[in-house]
């Protein structure tokens, strides 16, 4: 049990490491960082604001906003939460199925498309040892 | 760690149906895509831990023999790793949930969220390129432990009818 636990550490351990090193690649090139629990991005607050506040905003703020913005779209609920933006209801269930029966079209057609290739392999390794004498 | 064949397929077949659905944050909502996730990586631990033996195998005699299918299994599993640990380490970053909830706030980036999307599709393939490598096992498996129950249905109903 003890060696169990410890070669889970292990992985673990080796998880943990490369994922700090691609965060501190991350972060080498200016990308995004822990902040504080106190903190509040302009961002956080960006949601459901208004277009206008957001085309009159600055850069750099839009570029924190439009994280949120894409989040929002990303959930299907659109930008401002109004009229206009995506139901939550009923589209993006339908979407989520789709993309589900897609991902599972993609990797049956990758699958098939292995699993060929190998008997194909074995099967040319086969008939040329047959041919040697 | 020793794994039998029924615990294997059926833990493999979770993870494998698990990944799926969690590809889907659209289906499910972000909070519960987060969490379950998460609760995820144990299983993938399990699941590595299962195979450990056969890695240290493959992983030192991996320079002996380089062309073997096990070698081209190793890179792949390796390459899987690298990804899967990509995705997680993504996902947290730009958690909305898990982190909040541990009182840590992520700055908004669309850098890590296209990184999280990229290692997600990349490792999508590389689970279908590992489970076509796999396939005679899984195939055996199922036979065996997932429809063992057919051939033994069939003989008796085969000698019921002679009877």
């Amino acid at each position: 049990m003890v060696r169990v636990a410890l070669r889970a550490f292990i992985i673990l351990a080796v998880a943990f490491l490369l994922g700090l090193a691609l965060y501190r690649l991350g972060q080498a090139y200016g990308q995004s960082r822990f902040l504080a629990p106190a903190a509040r991005p302009f961002g956080e607050r960006a949601v459901g604001a208004p277009a206008r506040d957001f085309m009159e905003a600055s850069g750099f703020d839009r570029r924190l906003a439009g994280a949120v913005l894409e989040r929002e779209r990303f959930e299907g609920r659109g930008f401002g939460r109004g009229p206009e933006g995506f139901g939550r209801e009923g589209r993006f269930v339908l979407r989520g199925l789709f993309g589900l029966m897609s991902n599972l079209l993609m990797v049956t057609v990758i699958l098939v498309a292995v699993v060929l290739l190998r008997k194909g392999w074995q099967w040319s390794m086969r008939s040329r040892r047959g041919a040697t004498p | 760690m020793r794994l039998g064949i029924r615990t294997k397929l059926w833990l493999d077949l979770f993870i494998f149906l698990a990944f799926l659905v969690s590809m889907q944050p659209a289906l499910t909502g972000v909070s519960l895509h987060e969490w379950f996730t998460t609760a995820i990586i144990a299983t993938f631990v399990v699941h590595i831990l299962g195979q450990w033996h056969w890695i240290l195998a493959v992983g030192r005699r991996f320079f002996h023999r380089w062309f073997h299918v096990s070698r081209l299994n190793f890179v792949l599993d390796l390459i899987l790793f690298l990804a899967m640990t990509t995705v997680f380490v993504s996902g947290f970053v730009i958690s909305r949930d898990v982190l909040p909830f541990l009182g840590i706030e992520v700055e908004p980036s669309f850098f890590w969220r296209r990184i999280h999307d990229l290692s997600a599709n990349l490792t999508l393939l590389v689970v279908a390129i590992h489970v076509g490598l796999h396939w005679d096992w899984v195939v055996g498996a199922v036979k065996r432990y997932a429809f063992g129950w057919w051939p033994r249905l069939r003989v008796r109903s085969k000698t019921q009818t002679v009877s």
